[in-house]
């Protein structure tokens, strides 16, 4: 068995009341020092303001930074602007930061670098101290001696004091109503109006009851009207529609001047000159405010609440945070430590009873903000008195709980603790917890649980009743008991679950109602009447009547060894353990972990030291104090902004831009995101998908996703950010891009290439019919030639006049009969060999025409003579066969050839042409023609050349100029 | 702190005016500045001048005054456009003159020789329009002589000088002022 508490068993010796009472400081949040005096290039942080990233824009003396949680880094600011002194910071609407300067530039830009504004109308010549944005766009800018200036519609204008201005040297600026703008200056404040183009200005100074007329700062009240920062008078709540000025505070200022206020609703903080940061409760009593014990004495200027609800502020030119008046530590009173706290009970004006090795103890705060102490029961000899629990009832009276030493009861009005006894003698003397509802009170014990009217009887004693197991109530050692708002009895057992009493009943919940936790630490009610359990190891349960839901590392806490848990304000319940504090939104079960900058990480809580107050907030005990946790001043369910800030391409410094395309070659992308989360940025953790590629979430530390070798298609990259591994709530920020694929699978270059392979088919498959048609046509033509040169040679008339010829001569000379058969057959067996070939050389044409003419010559004589006048390097060209013959056969055929009109035939070359001329001499009886000769040259001559043959006619002459040919390569 | 450095500058105010107007006569002005004008419109280019600009500035009270009348503008391309300008745009008989009076913002000494950016707020009062300006003024002040120049524009839209429709290509929305003159103290 394992019993929690044993290991601090205490003896109770002695019960005493009232003490001596020790008068202690207010006690307040831990301060982080984020930047120092060395950083920052050695300058003082003088503005701070967030972005809608989150990111924190840091202006020193020396230049502005940019702050992501891990680190500064200068923010690229044009050169001109180098290191200098920032004196203003604003953010617009589109999240751009504005910088004003001492010299009285402006930049505006963001972590990818700042331009500078220059309007038309030139710049101030002195600090521009603040910037705002108006809700029409116009910015407003306040400087130290030109009074305010602003720019509307492309255009600067001025307010100084010749329009009204109360001073031209400006410290700050509000938005005032309708388009008004408040400005602080060196005589009050001037409520400023532009509209319709008229400068109106109504001036507030002392005569008007502003206390002090330096007005340093201005902050918009959490209720109506302004919050005035002066330099002496400290500050007042200036409300423009009543014209009233009115004081918060109690006395003389005494924390000099004040440079700026945070209104946390019923309380301010103030930062000031000389006192660091002065807490005022803004309650129905006054009081002077409260200087922090860790500032006291120091300069402190500018504050921020950033989005989580942490505070940042500069003290002495040091860069501090803090939650803020959210979490306060209470680690000594006076003398004495707070530590070792083992229960406590929280009263209803910030003060509490705490039990710890001392005694029990009565922690106080009067109007005027000074502590008290009282002890009620004094130190032991021998360690404290195990007090394990106390609760007031109905009626207003004390119960304490101890451990080994049973129930001792302070009586309404009474300072008497007295020991109550049981008459029945059966009361444990192990009382673990205390609740109660009405006349009634519960105790939970290691002998069971017991009841007891709050209310002795006649004789003075109380009745108790015990239950245990015999009862129906699963074990007797009891860890925790409440009483819930509809009257039922709830308790926590070792080992069997919670069990619940009602109507005399008890109820057991196990396994069967899906109850999993056995070792029960703890119980509590939230608003909406839940019951929570914390369990030794299985985290923690919410029971809505029905089901029971079950929180655990998954769902986002950060350990499983629950010391307490208790319901707060805002809808949250508190759970602690050793590293800290998680907090659960009891509706939507968001996790929120309240961290390790906060100063209560590893705090040692004591089991079931936890108290929660009317305003729902909530007191811990631990072993180094007190923690209290207020709801209402910290932005707990803030999860951290997740940004994708740079995209680039690998060995590029080109950064890409949502929606770009990029070729398929430029497939390697960096993603840099962050998720921002400056309360504990070291505890973010990311999930990142790249859509189109991943097809899970990828979960990681790193800030930097790379992706290569990406096929073409579209993404989108996804990241989420987290600080306890739970991404249910988490922000996400996207990145969509498109990697276009290679041009040769684009279906357009796939449809030229098919077009071109098509039409180059079509081309070659039409020039190929039209070949084979031309030379079927050719192989026609060249038939058609061959049947008509071998029709005329053996032309009836031609081989009858060689015979007769022959047979003239046979007689007279024998020796030229037998050369002219021997002309005559090579005349025929040249035709025979040259009728296939489709050119042959001009010479050997010429050899055929010697023979036909030596022929012909003895039947005519001289009466025909053909001259060759042939250039010798043409005799090499090419002619189709025959062509010179069929010529000479034709002006035979159709010209007289007689002594009296002898034929003279001229073959000469001209310029690359074959020229046969003879004079034209038509016989009356013509031979009869086919007409087919010259058309068949014609064509055959069109194979090989496009040049024509001519044909020329005058009246006394007759030629035909071929072209000569001088390859055998056919036209094309 | 700033209290003490307030009322120095109260104390030394007030003593100025005093020391500077028993020496010297504050008042410096001109009769013959130039002034050029040009509209730079797609379809055309309007270019006029005047060397009648009269000026005076007072050096111990940064206050200044300017005046133009309208019809001494002069070399407008053509006499067709000269009469456009003075009676569909300046209308110059019912608004004879323009102005510019004001104070200049920085703290300056115009007694003292040198170069100085000064930024002059006033009204500019073009077309029976007044509009309160911020005009950048580039001063040499030497042996007694203040020189300024200045170029600024003039949104047509500012002074009410609507532009129909048919000739909307041919004036720019915004005409270029370019302004030269030369102050001399002024004898009493």
């Amino acid at each position: 068995m394992n019993y929690p508490l044993l290991s601090r068993l205490v003896t109770v010796l002695l019960m005493v009341l009232a003490g001596g009472t020790a008068q202690v400081h207010a006690q307040f949040p831990v301060f982080n020092t984020v930047a120092g005096k060395d950083q920052l290039n050695n300058g003082m942080v003088s503005r701070m303001i967030q972005d809608q990233q989150g990111l924190v824009w840091v202006g020193s003396n020396r230049g502005l930074f940019v702050y992501d949680g891990f680190g500064f880094r200068e923010a690229e600011l044009p050169d001109t602007l180098n290191l200098q002194e920032v004196t203003s910071l604003t953010v617009d609407n589109s999240g751009r930061i504005w910088a004003g300067f001492s010299n009285g530039s402006i930049a505006s830009g963001n972590e990818s670098g700042f331009t500078r504004f220059l309007p038309e109308e030139g710049l101030p010549r002195v600090a521009v101290t603040a910037l705002l944005f108006g809700s029409d766009s116009t910015i407003w800018m306040a400087t130290y001696g030109e009074g305010i200036y602003f720019f509307r519609q492309n255009r600067l204008f001025n307010i100084n004091t010749d329009d009204g201005l109360g001073d031209n040297y400006v410290y700050t600026l509000a938005m005032g109503a309708n388009g008004t703008i408040l400005a602080g200056n060196d005589a009050g404040i001037s409520l400023c109006s532009t509209a319709n183009k008229k400068k109106v200005i109504k001036h507030y100074s002392t005569a008007e009851g502003l206390p002090d007329i330096i007005v340093q700062t201005i902050t918009a009240a959490k209720s109506q009207g302004y919050w005035i920062g002066m330099q002496e008078k400290g500050i007042c709540l200036f409300n423009p529609l009543k014209n009233s000025f009115e004081v918060p505070f109690n006395g003389p200022w005494t924390h000099g001047s004040v440079n700026d206020i945070i209104d946390f609703g019923d309380l301010l903080w103030i930062a000031t000159e000389s006192d660091g940061v002065v807490e005022l409760p803004l309650g129905q009593y006054k009081t002077t405010g409260i200087s922090m014990a860790e500032l006291t004495g120091k300069r402190t200027g500018g504050m921020l609440q950033d989005r989580e609800g942490s505070i940042w502020l500069v003290t002495s030119g040091s860069l501090l945070w803090t939650s803020g008046p959210g979490i306060r530590h209470y680690k000594n009173a006076g003398e004495m430590s707070l530590g070792n706290i083992h229960a406590i009970r929280a009263g209803k004006n910030g003060d509490f009873w705490f039990g710890n090795d001392k005694g029990l103890f009565y922690y106080s705060r009067s109007i005027s903000g000074q502590v008290t102490l009282s002890q009620r029961l004094p130190q032991q000899n021998k360690g404290g008195p195990g007090i394990t629990s106390i609760h007031q009832d109905a009626g207003g009276s004390l119960w304490i709980g101890t451990f080994g030493k049973g129930l001792y009861r302070i009586g309404y009005g009474s300072a008497e603790l007295k020991k109550v006894k049981d008459p029945g003698g059966l009361l444990n003397e192990n009382i673990l917890a205390i609740s109660g509802k009405g006349t009634d009170i519960w105790l939970a014990t290691l002998g069971g649980a017991f009841r007891c009217a709050t209310k002795p009887d006649v004789g003075g004693a109380f009745r108790f009743d015990h239950f245990s197991s015999a009862e129906g109530l699963g074990n007797n050692y009891i860890y925790s008991v409440l009483a819930d708002r509809k009257g039922r009895i709830w308790f926590g057992t070792d080992g069997k679950g919670p069990a619940m009493y009602d109507n005399g009943r008890f109820t057991g919940y196990g396994p069967v109602q899906g109850m999993r936790g056995k070792v029960i630490y703890s119980v509590t009610e939230d608003n909406d009447g839940n019951i929570w359990f914390s369990s030794a190891n299985e985290g923690v349960f919410r029971y809505d009547g029905r089901t029971f839901t079950n929180f655990t590392l998954k769902s986002g806490l950060r350990d499983l060894s629950i010391t307490s848990i208790a319901g707060g304000s805002q809808n949250q319940m508190i759970v602690v353990h050793n590293q800290g504090i998680d907090v659960i939104n009891t509706r939507t079960g968001q996790v929120a972990y309240l961290g390790v900058k906060a100063g209560i990480a590893d705090i040692s809580p004591d089991l079931n030291a936890i108290a929660t107050d009317s305003t729902g907030s909530v007191w811990i005990g631990t072993r180094d104090g007190i923690v209290h946790y207020n709801p209402a001043y910290l932005n707990t369910m803030a999860t951290p902004l997740t940004t994708v800030r740079r995209v680039s391409v690998y060995l590029s410094d080109e950064e890409a831009r949502p929606g770009q395309v990029f070729p398929h070659n430029r497939n390697h992308l960096s993603f840099s995101y962050i998720g921002l989360w400056l309360s504990n940025p070291e505890k973010v953790t990311y999930r990142v998908k790249l859509e189109g590629n991943d097809p899970d979430w990828i979960y990681t530390g790193d800030r930097l996703a790379t992706y290569s070798n990406l096929r073409p298609g579209d993404y989108t990259f996804r990241v989420q950010s987290s600080v306890n591994n739970d991404f249910s709530f988490a922000r996400e920020a996207i990145f969509s891009f498109s990697i276009r694929p290679p041009f040769y699978t684009r279906w357009w270059f796939i449809m030229a290439v098919l077009l071109l392979i098509s039409t180059m088919a079509w081309f070659f498959f039409t020039t190929r019919v039209k070949r084979i048609r031309r030379e079927d046509q050719l192989l026609k033509e060249k038939a058609e030639s061959q049947f008509q040169m071998l029709k005329s040679q053996v032309n009836p008339h031609f081989l009858f006049n060689n015979f007769s010829t022959l047979m003239a001569i046979i007689e007279e000379d024998k020796d030229l009969a037998i050369e002219y058969v021997g002309k005559l057959s090579a005349f025929f067996r040249y035709i025979l060999e040259y009728r296939d070939k489709d050119l042959i050389p001009l010479s050997e044409e010429l050899v055929i025409v010697e023979n036909y003419l030596f022929l012909q010559k003895h039947r005519y004589g001289d009466n025909l003579s053909v001259q060759s006048e042939i250039r010798p390097e043409h005799l090499s060209s090419f002619i189709p066969p025959l062509t010179l013959q069929l010529l000479l056969e034709n002006a035979v055929k159709h010209n007289v050839v007689s002594a009296s009109k002898p034929l003279n035939i001229r073959i000469y070359s001209h310029e690359e042409m074959l020229v046969i001329e003879n004079a034209l001499q038509p016989r009356k009886s013509p031979e009869p023609s086919t007409g087919m000769g010259l058309q068949n040259i014609r064509s055959r001559y069109r194979i090989f050349t496009s040049k024509e043959i001519m044909i020329a006619q005058t009246e006394n002459l007759f030629s035909i100029t071929l072209p000569l040919i001088f390859s055998q390569t056919k036209k094309p | 702190m700033m209290r003490i450095k307030f009322l120095l500058l109260v104390t030394v105010a007030g003593f100025l005016p005093v020391l500077a107007g028993a020496q010297n006569n504050p008042l410096f002005s001109t009769r013959n500045g130039s002034i050029s004008i040009r509209s730079d419109a797609p379809l055309e280019l309007i270019e006029a001048a005047s060397g009648e600009l009269k000026g005076v500035i007072d050096v111990s009270k940064k206050t200044f005054s300017f005046s133009i009348q309208n019809r001494s503008f002069k070399g407008f391309n053509s006499p067709l456009q000269q009469e456009h300008f003075y009676e569909n745009y300046i209308e110059a008989n019912k608004f004879p003159s323009s102005s510019f009076k004001g104070k200049i913002i920085e703290q300056v000494d115009l007694t003292t020789d040198g170069n100085y950016q000064v930024r002059a707020k006033g009204l500019l009062f073009i077309h029976g329009v007044e509009q309160e300006r911020i005009i950048k003024v580039d001063v040499k002040v030497k042996n007694g002589v203040i020189q300024a120049s200045s170029a600024f524009t003039v949104p047509l839209s500012d002074h009410n000088i609507t532009i129909p429709k048919i000739v909307y290509q041919k004036i720019a929305e915004e005409v270029n002022v370019t302004v030269n003159a030369s102050f001399t103290p002024e004898n009493k």
